[in-house]
């Protein structure tokens, strides 16, 4: 039985790879055995991928109008004005879970903390240390010494190493913190239901009416407890000092969650997300042996309410760092290793098929379309940026060769210029998008900078080539070749 | 109120989404086929109501706009123009332009093919035709080392002028104005420094100095000159004579420090000089082991940096051949 559930385990590792590859291997194949196949097949994605963009980019404008919409609402009052009985009751909870990051990240997250609007007599905040790095006391006790003061609460907490069945993540520090909050709580007599959770990696600033906005929906919403919500990360902090090439990366991840929000029966948690504290105790906490424990608490959630859980999208920003290095070079190493993080994230796939296996309440139905959701997101990931950018251009050089004359030889180039230049007018929407979603420039960064902003949406095609599908497929083979990744610590930097 | 309204919002949003979805899933499927079957030259026979394989031709000219005319029918585009949907068979392109010559072509198109004339020139009827100097010409140089202007004898043979190829400088400049230049003049050269031109004649060897700083100097060869090259230096003159290859140094006028390299006994030999390795090639005529005159071809380093040893070479190359 055991040696079953390996090979299982191992077979749903594989597949992710396995499509990916295929879909690669069947094109490159027939671009030098059948090239009118291969035509055939290239023209049909690119005509996919334009219509996929195009509606993708509705949604994209249409959940941006939303944030705008809901940008300058008095979140609060809104909650007052419900007059819900528990409203009154409702303690927000945060835990930061650092691991390298110094004062210079932290005192900002915590900052942008005592300034929100939310009543700070209900408001808990643990700050969750390694124990194994050597500052980590001394961090704790500068931070305690400035913040102790503002919030009904505030928790250092250490996570030791070497935790039987823990592995080195973010989730094992997150989970430890939660565990001393748990026994505060017992403690004071406070009950789980009346407490939201919310997990931030160490530097994200919450906006003022974050906690305003994440109650509104807590109260608001059919069974709050089982519902994450979800804010919209955006990666403002450092983003005019950032390289252009980090930043339309950014940006543009930031575009996906707005995407992602706007369809929820795709809407997975990721990064920084809040959640009621009594269903995170009852699904036992985030996993401590996963990197991704940040999807991985939904799917445990998912799992334990036997399909009846969601993600509530919050059309309110919280602000994190852009990954970038010295040089070019750095910048594209640092984003590489972040995205193959982000991608690995496919390794949420073995176990939700997995646990399906074993849940006889969810019904079919629900399952097939949540794993092809999963292996949609992440095979599309892996191949796309492949095919559009390394796959059709190759075809093309080779086009006299390989189609000797016939009109499809002819007209490919063409037709797929005309494709692919269709979607260079969503591009110029992006672009235009991004500019609302710029925080104000900073009086030590140069007017050019603005001219950078708008002129930066040219490295598209490059920011493709070099990390569109690679650290998806490079996450994936991994997983297929059971090479499991360890968390790997972004560096953050500020000016 | 405020649930409802946010509930309906939340509805309203999905159901435009759910169009959105629709409508790019009915976009696809109906796009698809269009696009795939005009990619691979398919074609809608409206009368027969049957699908056709057809063939393209691709026009490109230079200038571009002509009007296109197919076997006497003239199509609404201009050049670059593809001209796609052809049933397989023979047609006659024809290009016409205003004040070009027209440009016509038999093409044969087939089926599932494509032609492409991307290289077509149209030559105007009036092309551009200015003046460039005033003065009457002789003769006149455009050398390879200086191709910015173009040099011109005078008419009454005592001149040389030079004018700018730039249309805009349309002044000439007259070079030297003594000399005196016999009709059989067989080549013109102008040195690298581009400061003196060198000609020959019969077995006269003349070098004009253009800044008149120096005077010119006429050198006599025993024997008719063949070619004349300029050294890199523009100080030494290389001379192919019909009797031997001769070095002749500009500094003490031609008379000393002459120096015959080879004899040689081709009376019309070919010889070409690059004067940036100093290497002149030429041919030779020797007698072989057979007894039968034999022409090869040589190759002579005269640089400043050559070993004796190779000259030494060709030479006992040569009279051993001579044997």
């Amino acid at each position: 039985m055991k040696d079953n559930s390996y090979f299982y385990k191992r077979a749903f590792e594989i597949t992710p790879a396995v499509i990916s590859w295929s879909i690669l291997l069947i094109f490159l194949c027939a671009t030098f055995l059948k090239p009118k196949v291969y035509a055939l097949l290239i023209i049909t994605f690119d005509i996919f991928w334009v219509i996929r963009v195009g509606y993708l980019t509705s949604l994209l404008s249409f959940a941006h109008h939303r944030l705008n919409k809901e940008k300058n609402k008095n979140w609060l009052s809104l909650c007052e004005k419900l007059s819900h009985p528990r409203g009154q009751k409702i303690y927000q909870a945060v835990i930061f879970p650092a691991y390298k990051e110094g004062l210079d990240i932290l005192g900002p997250s915590l900052e942008a903390m005592k300034n929100t609007n939310y009543p700070k007599e209900k408001m808990i905040v643990v700050v969750a240390f390694e124990e194994r790095m050597a500052d980590s006391r001394e961090k704790a006790k500068m931070l305690e010494a400035r913040y102790k003061d503002y919030f009904f609460v505030y928790l250092s907490s250490f996570h030791p190493d070497n935790i039987e069945g823990e592995a080195r993540t973010k989730g094992a520090n997150a989970t430890w913190a939660a565990k001393r909050l748990q026994e505060l709580l017992d403690s004071k007599g406070i009950n789980y239901e009346d407490v939201i959770i919310s997990c931030f990696d160490a530097d994200t600033c919450v906006e003022k009416e974050y906690f305003g906005c994440l109650l509104y929906h807590y109260l608001t919403v059919d069974k709050p407890q089982q519902c994450s919500y979800q804010p919209i990360p955006v990666y403002n902090n450092n983003i005019w000092h950032a390289s252009s090439f980090a930043r339309i990366i950014e940006i543009s991840s930031s575009y996906f969650q707005l995407i992602d929000s706007m369809r929820l029966e795709k809407f997975v948690t990721f990064s920084s997300h809040s959640m009621s504290f009594k269903t995170l105790v009852d699904v036992g906490y985030w996993p401590v042996d996963k990197v991704s424990d940040d999807s991985l608490i939904y799917w445990k959630a998912y799992l334990y309410y036997n399909s009846d859980y969601r993600v509530v999208p919050m059309y309110i920003t919280v602000s994190m760092d852009v990954a970038y290095g010295k040089n070019l070079l750095q910048t594209l190493v640092i984003q590489y290793r972040q995205k193959r993080r982000w991608a690995w994230g496919i390794e949420v796939f073995p176990y939700v098929i997995l646990n399906f296996k074993d849940n006889k309440l969810i019904p079919l139905h629900k399952k097939l379309r949540k794993a092809f959701h999963i292996l949609d997101s992440h095979v599309s990931w892996a191949t796309y940026a492949m095919l559009l950018a390394v796959v059709s251009p190759l075809a093309m050089l080779f086009s006299n060769y390989l189609f000797k004359g016939a009109v499809i030889g002819f007209n490919l180039p063409r037709i797929t210029g005309v494709l692919f230049s269709l979607t260079n007018i969503t591009v110029l929407l992006w672009m235009i998008l991004s500019l609302s979603l710029m925080p104000p420039k900073p009086k030590d960064v140069k007017f050019r900078a603005r001219i950078k902003i708008v002129t930066q949406w040219l490295f598209m095609p490059l920011v493709m080539i070099a990390i569109g599908s690679t650290p998806a497929l490079d996450a994936q083979t991994r997983l297929a070749l059971g090479k499991y990744m360890a968390f790997s610590y972004t560096e953050k930097k500020r000016k | 109120m405020g649930l409802f309204v946010k509930g309906a919002i939340k509805v309203m949003v999905q159901k435009i989404r759910a169009v959105l979805f629709y409508l790019s899933v009915v976009l696809f499927l109906a796009l698809t086929p269009v696009i795939l079957f005009y990619s691979f030259g398919y074609k809608l026979d409206i009368d027969r109501l049957r699908i056709i394989k057809t063939g393209l031709i691709y026009l490109k000219s230079t200038p571009d706009g002509a009007r296109v005319y197919l076997d006497t029918r003239r199509l609404n585009q201009a050049t670059p123009v593809s001209i796609e949907g052809l049933l397989p068979g023979e047609y006659t392109v024809f290009l016409e332009l205003e004040e070009y010559y027209p440009w016509y072509q038999k093409v044969r198109v087939e089926s599932g093919k494509f032609t492409v004339l991307d290289n077509i020139v149209l030559f105007p009827v009036k092309p551009y035709l200015g003046k460039i100097n005033a003065a009457d010409v002789d003769d006149f140089y455009i050398f390879p080392n200086d191709k910015d202007y173009i040099y011109y004898i005078h008419a009454n043979k005592t001149a040389i002028s030079r004018v700018s190829l730039n249309p805009r400088e349309k002044e000439a400049e007259l070079l030297t104005g003594r000399v005196n230049l016999a009709g059989n003049i067989k080549d013109f050269s102008l040195s690298p420094d581009k400061n003196k031109i060198l000609y020959f004649y019969g077995n006269k060897l003349d070098v004009v100095y253009l800044d008149g700083e120096k005077q010119d100097f006429f050198i006599t060869a025993d024997h008719k000159i063949i070619s004349a090259f300029w050294y890199s230096d523009s100080e030494r003159v290389v001379a192919v004579t019909d009797n031997d290859i001769r070095i002749y140094e500009l500094s003490s006028q031609g008379r000393e420090n002459t120096v015959k390299i080879l004899n040689i006994n081709d009376r019309r030999s070919r010889a070409f000089y690059d004067n940036v390795e100093d290497t002149l090639y030429f041919t030779d005529t020797q007698v072989g082991a057979d007894g039968n005159q034999h022409r090869g071809l040589y190759r002579m380093d005269i640089s400043k940096r050559a070993a004796p040893t190779l000259i030494d070479n060709i030479e006992q190359d040569i009279r051993y051949n001579e044997r």
